[in-house]
């Protein structure tokens, strides 16, 4: 299973970094396997971040909605987007920086085993 | 804060010295450094740093080997009262004479540095923070050839750096070039 459809690595090359968690892990080798990952992940690695895919996958979390282009005629001034208005109870971007710790008891981890398919 | 603090050795395990491999980098390489605690509540968070050096683009941490038996790091409590704090003093010997090592020298002699040490028990210890580096004092164990034939032939270093409070480092080791 490949790790780099679920995380991006960031602010380093891929190559060897000394984890604590699990010792040198080379970033470079696309067959880390999936859980060794997610477990940096859960503990703050600065080199990961989650794809829009892996956080559906792992986490379990909607898709955004997509957004339809609103027609505007000529001269008339565009109408503000619904996602340019605040609005109270708004469900956060999953483009949005994850908080620290971010293992959730609810909802559940959506299915990861190798046999789960993608 | 307080807590009872008992033998608490993980599988009986308190083997003495450091790793034969320490990391290295130069302090200006650096662009962010873990964080101190932050009102720490307990006894162990005071005694630990938060998050991992990140080194600037293009910059990573280096491998160093030492002779096994020659590395040493020491605590050393520093000042008058109500001014204590700490110099960590690190020892080390490298065998040959080689080229790199020569260089090695050459450079750290008057440059600022960061070391990452892990001790013989799988913990790690940082030298250098935001405001103070780890510096070069002198030749310990030895700077040459050696004497004897049955001598040691190698380059001995010692650096220390200044610290307020004294901290296990629990991030990564970045090995491979920041993007």
């Amino acid at each position: 299973m490949n790790w780099q459809k679920y995380f991006n690595l960031k602010k380093i090359k891929p190559g060897i970094v000394i984890t604590r968690l699990h010792g040198p892990i080379d970033f470079s080798n696309p067959n880390i396997p999936l859980e060794k990952m997610i477990d940096l992940f859960e503990n703050d690695s600065p080199y990961l971040e989650l794809t829009p895919y892996g956080e559906q996958q792992i986490y379990g979390t909607p898709p955004p909605p997509t957004d339809k282009p609103i027609p505007v005629e000529e001269g008339h001034d565009l109408p503000p987007k619904e996602a340019d208005t605040p609005q109270k109870g708004d469900t956060p971007s999953i483009n949005k920086p994850k908080k620290k710790n971010p293992v959730r008891a609810n909802p559940p981890r959506a299915d990861i085993s190798p046999h789960h398919k993608t | 804060m307080f807590t009872d603090i008992n033998k608490n050795l993980i599988d009986g395990e308190n083997m003495g010295g450091i790793s034969q491999t320490i990391y290295f980098a130069l302090h200006e390489d650096v662009e962010t450094w873990p964080a101190k605690p932050d009102n720490p509540q307990t006894l162990d968070e005071l005694g630990v740093l938060t998050g991992s050096i990140e080194m600037k683009a293009g910059k990573k941490m280096h491998k160093l080997y030492i002779t096994d038996d020659t590395g040493e790091l020491n605590f050393e409590p520093v000042g008058e009262q109500d001014g204590k704090s700490f110099v960590i003093h690190l020892s080390l010997f490298h065998p040959g004479l080689n080229p790199n090592v020569l260089g090695l020298l050459n450079k750290v002699k008057n440059d600022n540095m960061v070391f990452i040490v892990p001790d013989n028990n799988g913990a790690y210890f940082l030298m250098g923070d935001a405001t103070r580096p780890a510096t070069f004092v002198s030749g310990a164990e030895g700077v040459g050839t050696g004497k004897e034939t049955a001598g040691r032939r190698g380059v001995g270093m010692e650096f220390v750096y200044k610290t307020s409070n004294l901290y296990q480092y629990e991030g990564d080791i970045p090995l491979t070039e920041a993007s």
